[in-house]
């Protein structure tokens, strides 16, 4: 019962990375499926090679062309959680609503309260600017900047469904010979037996990029712990 | 917060109403004891404590309705906001309310989390949507929900380089604990930032603790191959995707970092 049960487990994992839509995020479950300008498909943070300012970005609406809007009954939210020197957590947002696609409202607040906010018409690439200057934001449409060969992922899936019983140990961890695991590695690699392809060449995304002075976020201690969420409006 | 000091300050000479009034009811002794007596004292010195800070953060809110819950935490310095209503709100911190937070849709830290590790094994399409909708709706405090069924997902990985047990962080917690460590981690399901580093070319280094640089997640990492790497146990570089970075896209050197779309 378990071994055939984890075989199609391995099976699966692959599955569920090789549908068309397929990316770090994109299109995973039902709920977002059914709104994708709450669906995220990437979230990405870093900081400016000074370390004076964290940069963020949340990206959503797979596939997004020129027709596609941000909602205007979504706060798109960046919770940022300062970590101390006892693992204690405090917490910091960004939280952006859109009036239109062309007006937005970001507010960074903690437990004291907003600490500081912008608004206005972030589709400039230049960015909106907070009155202090702490806060940078843009959103609108750009390239989506996830890459990946799901082609392969695809024809490494197909392998293992050929494979057979993979004979998987008591955690779940199948057996692959060198033949196949060579096999397989090569058909990760590669795309219709040629070179690899991206399979994201040409989408696009909904994309709310923030650049914050790191004042706003680390005062507890140097390490912060980001995760983007869309929630519904009030 | 100590660079909205000014800005704060400034906001404070006309209206000092909001200096200790909102929402300032943090336990950052500093801030809010300085506020309080800020508010106690006339308008004119009061304003040029640490009040700013305060004022600057609770000003929009203080002004639209927030001023009852300062005055329980504030204590004197609510009390005092009451009376310096005669200041009319100043440009720096009148900022209009935010937003409150309703039911939570999509969530998302590190790439891929949700797509390949929650609920592969789940045959039935409905029960597998309802758990990617459930880990969607949950956030990073719940991670101890979904340690199991990562756990299960990371050991149908483990042996695709013939290997299995030399998973990144396999028996980590103590023996026997198999692949727990790793899907803690992975639950927990957030992007660490070193805020004091400035090189960013290395995605888990936090979680690795990798020292100097800021771990993360850049526009360029190739977030794949390095999944792959932890996912199989094989050495980076050996299992590839062999898409090293996004052709049409890209990482800008300047701001907003993205590409202009496609088409």
């Amino acid at each position: 019962m378990k071994r055939p049960l984890v075989m199609t487990g391995l099976v699966a994992v692959l599955a569920t990375a090789t549908s068309g839509a397929w990316a770090a995020d994109h299109t995973d479950a039902p709920a977002t499926t059914a709104d994708p300008a709450a669906d995220i498909t990437d979230v990405y943070a870093w900081m400016e090679s000074d370390a004076s300012k964290l940069n963020l970005v949340m990206n959503v609406f797979p596939a997004a062309d020129m027709t596609s809007n941000f909602s205007t009954s979504v706060v798109y939210a960046f919770h940022v959680m300062n970590v101390d020197a006892n693992a204690n957590r405090t917490n910091h947002d960004v939280l952006c609503t859109f009036a239109s696609g062309t007006s937005v409202q970001c507010w960074v607040t903690d437990a004291n309260g907003t600490q500081d906010y912008v608004t206005g018409d972030p589709t400039a690439t230049a960015g909106i600017d907070s009155a202090s200057g702490a806060v940078k934001v843009f959103a609108g449409l750009r390239n989506d900047p996830f890459f990946f060969n799901a082609a392969g992922f695809g024809a490494a899936l197909g392998a293992v469904a050929g494979a057979g019983n993979l004979n998987p140990n008591s955690e779940g961890c199948p057996t692959v010979d060198a033949t196949l695991s060579g096999q397989l590695v090569g058909l990760l690699s590669s795309t219709n037996g040629g070179a690899a392809v991206d399979s994201f060449a040409g989408a696009n995304v909904l994309s709310i990029v923030v650049q914050l002075d790191k004042t706003l976020v680390n005062a507890d201690g140097a390490v912060v712990e980001i995760w983007g969420a869309t929630h519904a409006t009030n | 917060m100590k660079l909205l000091n000014i800005a704060g300050l400034m906001m404070l000479a006309s209206s000092l109403a909001l200096v200790g009034c909102g929402d300032d009811d943090d336990g950052g002794g500093g801030k809010s004891g300085s506020g309080g007596s800020a508010g106690t004292s006339s308008a004119g010195t009061g304003g040029t404590g640490n009040g700013g800070s305060g004022g600057t953060g609770n000003g929009g809110s203080g002004g639209t309705g927030n001023a009852g819950a300062g005055g329980t935490t504030g204590g004197s310095g609510g009390s005092s906001g009451s009376a310096g209503t005669g200041g009319t709100g100043g440009t720096g911190g009148n900022f209009p309310a935010a937003p409150t937070l309703g039911a939570q849709i999509d969530r998302m830290g590190r790439p891929a989390v949700n797509t390949a590790l929650i609920s592969p094994l789940e045959a039935d399409t409905t029960a597998k949507g309802m758990a990617k909708d459930g880990f969607n709706a949950k956030t990073p405090a719940d991670y101890n929900d979904f340690v199991t069924p990562i756990s299960q997902s990371l050991a149908a990985y483990d042996g695709l380089d013939t290997n299995c047990g030399n998973q990144s962080q396999y028996e980590a917690a103590g023996a026997g604990t198999g692949y727990a460590a790793l899907a803690s981690i992975l639950a927990f399901d957030v992007l660490k930032v070193d805020t004091s580093a400035g090189t960013c070319d290395q995605f888990l280094a936090v979680e690795l603790n990798v020292t100097g640089k800021c771990g993360g997640r850049t526009l360029t990492m190739d977030v794949i191959d390095s999944s792959y790497s932890v996912l199989t146990g094989a050495d980076p570089g050996v299992v590839t995707d062999g898409v090293a970075s996004d052709v049409d896209g890209g990482q800008t050197a300047t701001f907003p970092f993205l590409a202009p779309p496609t088409n």
